[in-house]
């Protein structure tokens, strides 16, 4: 559907009637949910795991962080889902990313259950198969807008990219983020690209992608298209095995934040928790909405249409009923799609 | 519904499995077999006309992906059962289509991945935490079927699906997880509610398997082999039916597999009016199962990516109080081979949908490579027992 209504809007485009009165831009809303279930703090829900009546913890998220918190409406397109996979300089993750198998999801709004009453597990929500090769999958993630936004004449990206855990002593790498976009007169296509490097054993950021290399200096609006975020490979002169072993990066390390300044909202695009512990950035893995290492769930018909103030609650549980250490970690939840503002 | 039809998702599958000639030393010599598939499996046997839309391949009920670590650190087979010992076989087949009397879909057999495979893999799993096991199935382990057109059900119309269960391949489960099964999951989506849609369910139920052992020619602990290659180690040589799926067990889908009309039923019992879906989907959690196969499988390579169990897994679906009433596939059919939105096997959309009319079938022929010899020094010669799975996938028009 998505490439249906990019398609009429070029249609659009092409005939000059563009001017619906309405600018939209991208939103993305994400949060962690802890699935540890050694915790004795949460609420417990009979369920039946493997033929098996058992007492499981519900781990709720936050209720106001999906949640709409500006003045207009929004509509959410899809959900993304993945494991909060802390990579270390080994390039290796702190739980198995496959225990996503084994936790169930239910949204509650107004009220009223999604999917169903009963939680479901995530692999169920998946409706959109969004995997590349695996070398690419695990490196990058992309999203083509539900809807194009504008990138005026003069304005720019102001991209903030994080670490989730920092790379080790002498190692360094490079993180990529690029946008697509075709000229409203031209219909050319334009690809702003900017990247970033970390390095060293205490660089998280926050670092800002240098904001010229996104900015629109031609004669044109670009109605802006896509979003690619790409992990280089750990790299570093005092232990190139890293390079030699895995020149594929990974995309669970890196956050990121997104703003366009100019015109447009000047707000930022994503919105994450406000509870305990404050991610700043979306993770970027969850930021495959068409391609990359993520569960997708595509919401039928509109989607989620939220007024101001409109949202909806996320509850967990994590159906392994003997914790080890791979199984506790944090699931990661992502909400995609763009506010339209009256122009 | 303004023509006054009810569409219901069909699926026409066989599976082969054939012994290759017997290999040569001199490879030129090699001559393939070809064989064809049982035309019966391909004939429309109902009294409604059925619309092929898309094909799906698999290598079903095989224990690996492919030979090897998935590293590309080219190993050398420990032994002839060894090669061409998983579902990588495919690329060594090739498969001619037919319409009888009216058109071959291609002129020669083609290889098998010569097909333009439509992307609907899941993301592939390519580490764990826990040393020696640096593959597992996958990423979800989901098969979802979006249908091609709305199923219609009425008020008090239900879905009755059935899964098989499949033999363990002599796996002594230890699992530190706590999962000692695998699970299932199943999921109707629907129209309607508040967020446009809903979703009926049946969660987290554990699969009832059958334990390879059990069936009397293994000796305890130790395996056979498992796969479709090994000596003695397949009993279902011939097709893949739910009765040789469980082995000495003839109970082909145990009452415990079932998402019944009844818990069907339960689910949205107070919404009125007709009920619209538009797809469906069966979630396998097999993380034990492989951290258990990982560390016991002799034959195998440790680290070796393993198959889905969606490859294994035999199923049936019917309508029940509603609709056709007739099951949608023939009884038996692989997940991967049926629910073919997402899911590990190769689908390829039909450039022109095909559409059997009662009565009507389809040819199939499919060819193997000669045996070959694969070690180093061209000794070893190996008769490959290639298993290949077909399907074909789209939707019955019923007068309603």
């Amino acid at each position: 559907m998505a490439n249906l209504e990019h398609r009429d809007y070029l249609v659009r485009l092409a005939s000059k009637n563009i001017c619906d009165g309405v600018i939209e831009e991208p939103r993305m809303f994400f949060d962690y949910i802890s699935i540890d279930t050694t915790s004795l703090t949460v609420p417990l829900m009979p369920a039946n795991v493997g033929g098996v009546s058992v007492d499981l913890p519900v781990f709720a998220g936050h209720p106001n962080v999906f949640r709409n918190g500006e003045r207009f409406p929004m509509r959410i397109t899809h959900m993304t889902a993945a494991i909060r996979s802390i990579s270390t300089t080994t390039d290796t993750p702190l739980i198995a990313e496959d225990i996503l198998d084994s936790i169930l999801l239910q949204i509650t709004g107004h009220d009223n259950f999604y999917m169903a009453r009963q939680f479901s597990p995530l692999p169920l929500w998946q409706n959109v198969p969004v995997a590349a090769p695996d070398i690419v999958t695990k490196s990058s993630a992309s999203w083509t807008f539900a809807r194009p936004y504008i990138l005026s004449t003069r304005d720019t990206m102001k991209v903030t990219l994080y670490l989730e855990e920092a790379l080790g002593a002498d190692l360094y790498q490079d993180v990529n983020v690029t946008f697509h976009g075709i000229g409203m007169v031209s219909r050319r296509p334009y690809v702003l690209t900017g990247s970033v490097q970390f390095s060293g054993a205490s660089d998280v950021g926050p670092t800002i992608v240098d904001i010229d290399r996104y900015r629109n200096d031609g004669g044109e609006p670009i109605v802006m298209t896509d979003m690619c975020i790409n992990c280089g490979p750990l790299q570093g002169p005092s232990d190139p095995l890293y390079v030699a072993n895995d020149p594929i990066g990974d995309i669970r390390n890196i956050r990121v934040q997104v703003r366009q300044q100019g015109n447009g909202t000047n707000v930022d695009w994503a919105a994450g928790p406000i509870g305990s512990e404050a991610l700043a950035g979306c993770p970027a893995a969850l930021c495959g909405v068409t391609s990359g290492r993520v569960l997708v769930h595509e919401f039928p018909g509109d989607g989620l249409i939220w007024e101001p103030g409109e949202g909806i609650s996320l509850a967990v549980q994590n159906t392994t009923i003997t914790p080890s250490s791979d199984d506790i970690g944090d699931v990661l939840i992502g909400l995609f799609g763009y506010i339209a503002i009256p122009g | 519904m303004a023509n006054g039809l009810l569409y219901e998702p069909r699926s026409f599958w066989s599976i082969q499995r054939t012994t290759a000639n017997a290999p040569t030393t001199d490879l030129a010599l090699g001559q393939p077999t070809v064989i064809q598939f049982n035309r019966d499996h391909f004939t429309n046997g109902s009294p409604y006309p059925i619309t092929l839309t898309r094909m799906a391949l698999a290598a079903p009920n095989y224990t690996f992906r492919q030979f090897g670590d998935g590293l590309g650190t080219g190993l050398t087979p420990d032994t002839a059962i060894n090669f061409y010992n998983s579902s990588d076989i495919l690329n060594a087949c090739k498969i001619l289509i037919s319409a009888p009397q009216r058109q071959h879909y291609s002129r020669h057999r083609v290889p098998l991945f010569s097909f333009t495979a439509r992307p609907n893999a899941e993301p592939g799993m390519d580490f764990s935490p826990d040393a020696g096991a640096t593959y597992s199935s996958g990423l979800f382990g989901i098969n979802r079927l979006a249908f091609d057109r709305p199923l219609i059900m009425p008020r008090l119309g239900s879905i009755e699906f059935d899964l098989g269960g499949f033999q363990r391949p002599g796996v002594t489960v230890v699992d530190t997880d706590g999962i000692a099964n695998v699970r299932y999951s199943i999921l109707y989506e629907q129209e309607g509610g508040l967020f446009s849609g809903m979703a009926r369910t049946r969660s987290n139920q554990q699969l009832i398997t059958a334990n390879y052992n059990t069936a009397g020619t293994s000796d305890g602990e130790t395996m056979v082999n498992p796969d479709a290659i090994g000596e003695g180690g397949f009993y279902y040589s011939d097709g893949f039916n739910p009765q040789g799926i469980l082995g000495t067990n003839n109970a082909g889908f145990p009452p415990a597999n079932r998402m019944s009309a009844r818990l069907f039923d339960q689910q949205e019992s107070s919404r009125s009016g007709d009920n619209k879906f538009l797809g469906m989907s069966v979630a396998l959690d097999q993380i034990g199962y492989d951290e258990a196969l990982q560390t016991s499988v002799t034959p195998g390579v440790v680290g070796a990516p393993i198959n889905p169990l969606s490859m294994r897994i035999a199923s049936r679906i019917r309508t029940i109080n509603g609709g056709s009433g007739y099951y949608w596939w023939r009884p038996g059919a692989p997940l991967a081979l049926v629910l073919d939105t997402i899911t590990p096997a190769l689908v390829f959309d039909l450039l022109e949908p095909i559409t059997l009319g009662p009565g009507d079938t389809l040819d199939v022929e499919l060819e193997v490579p000669p045996g070959i010899s694969v070690d180093l020094e061209g000794t070893v010669q190996v008769t490959p027992h290639p298993q290949v799975g077909i399907s074909f996938n789209g939707f019955a028009a019923i007068e309603g």
